[in-house]
């Protein structure tokens, strides 16, 4: 079937079957280096995409289900002025991730800061726990969401602990 | 996944007449639990896609009644600010996959699988919940215990699909969710115990437990029996209960390993319901 979808940003027209992985066709395809397909269940987080706004695991995602929706990986969402916040949070926080977490917990931060509310410490928890790292203590990566949504809504002193 | 072929119809009649033309159809929302279905892996399958459908993503509410469409998803459904009678609800979706597979996979999903029962069918069992089924140019409302065959299978009715979830707005003081086994698929192995209770002058005034997996237990005479009872419930009493669990468990078909995990399960429950309201 043809699928259109917009791919960071740009008009993206392929021919894929209706059953077709999201994550297959990111990263078989060679659109995203950052897409890997590791678990296949949804559990290890390393597919993770934008979709519509919301983080999704796009091992997850039918190719039928990505027509007219608008998809960001993390090639995207470097070039955005968000991600500059997301750095200064992870310089602040001396995070260091291997390149498996680091586009996904990116991703999900981005999310965070898309917040139409602000994120409660619930929250922040829960969308940072939708990728298995291990790369670093959750709570190095929280204290980083939370500076990230700091950032954001203009408070200049990152919140260190 | 091998889909042969996918519709994606606009509204409930468009669907309806496509389940017609197309009665091994199978109704899906996010697909997020087809995808890595093993069933559906080899056999191609038709796709009948709800994700368009907008009545199908609307939450109303009157006093008495919340209404959820079938493909409104779970996060939205977390997010529902106000309705403390939802409270059991969230926290069951809430063990339910990560943030991210929450954000696509939706109620009317959980509840419509075919094999085993979802994670929050026990809970929505609990709450006396209600769905609304639509086939042909029918739409009829059962309780949610009437999907559960005499065996204790899930029994969506063929040819129909759901679109609508209705839940009574009451408030319950005690709830309790604990998940078993493989988190990624209840199967074999996996179980869901869910159970509410509500304490008025120092007794139970009603108390509702379910467990669910391949099959459904639900035990009403032991709830009545424990209707009533004053807190704290005596050791005897538990044991009791938790011997009348097991045995319902073993006789609707559990395996004996699970229905001994989800006796204790219910002791675990009515020792801590004994603790707190003492």
């Amino acid at each position: 079937m043809n699928i259109q979808f917009i791919l960071n940003g740009e008009d993206i027209q392929i021919v894929a079957e209706a059953g077709d992985r999201l994550s297959d066709i990111l990263a078989g395809r060679h659109y995203s280096d950052s897409v890997h397909q590791h678990c296949g269940y949804g559990v290890c987080g390393r597919c993770m995409v934008l979709m519509d706004g919301l983080p999704v695991n796009s091992c997850l995602v039918p190719a039928y289900e990505v027509r007219n929706s608008e998809v960001i990986s993390w090639e995207g969402l470097i070039q955005t002025p968000e991600y500059q916040l997301i750095e200064i949070a992870w310089q602040t926080h001396k995070l260091e991730l291997c390149s498996f977490c680091r586009p996904a917990v990116s991703l999900l931060m981005a999310s965070l800061m898309d917040s139409s509310s602000r994120p409660s410490d619930a929250a922040i928890e829960e969308t940072l726990s939708a990728l298995n790292c291990r790369c670093t203590a959750p709570e190095r990566l929280f204290a980083a969401g939370r500076t990230v949504v700091n950032l954001k809504e203009g408070r200049n002193k990152p919140d260190v602990r | 996944m091998f889909a042969s072929e996918v519709a994606s119809p606009y509204s409930i009649n468009e669907a309806t007449a496509f389940l017609r033309r197309f009665p091994q159809a199978v109704p899906a929302a996010a697909c997020t639990r087809l995808i890595i279905d093993p069933a559906f892996s080899k056999r191609p399958i038709t796709i009948l896609s709800l994700s368009n459908i907008k009545e199908l993503q609307a939450i109303s509410r009157t006093d008495r009644f919340l209404d959820i469409g079938a493909c409104v998803s779970m996060t939205r459904i977390i997010n529902l600010p106000n309705i403390s009678s939802l409270e059991p609800l969230k926290k069951t979706l809430l063990t339910i996959g990560s943030a991210s597979i929450r954000n696509r996979a939706s109620l009317g999903g959980n509840i419509c699988s075919p094999d085993s029962f979802g994670s929050a069918f026990p809970m929505l069992s609990c709450m006396e919940a209600s769905v609304e089924l639509r086939s042909g140019n029918q739409s009829r409302w059962l309780r949610i215990h009437e999907l559960v065959s005499e065996a204790g299978r899930p029994a969506l009715p063929k040819g129909s699909f759901l679109t609508r979830l209705r839940l009574p707005i009451r408030d319950w003081e005690f709830s309790c969710i604990v998940r078993k086994g493989n988190s990624i698929l209840p199967g074999e192995h996996g179980t869901c115990f869910a159970a509410l209770a509500n304490i008025e002058k120092n007794a139970i005034s009603e108390l509702r437990i379910a467990v669910a997996g391949t099959i459904q237990v639900r035990s009403r005479d032991l709830e009545m029996n424990l209707n009533g009872k004053k807190l704290p419930l005596a050791a005897k009493d538990i044991e009791n209960s938790r011997h009348q669990f097991m045995e319902t468990a073993i006789e609707a078909g559990l395996a004996p390993s699970i229905a001994i995990s989800s006796a204790d399960t219910v002791r675990a429950f009515l020792q801590n319901l004994s603790g707190e309201s003492a």
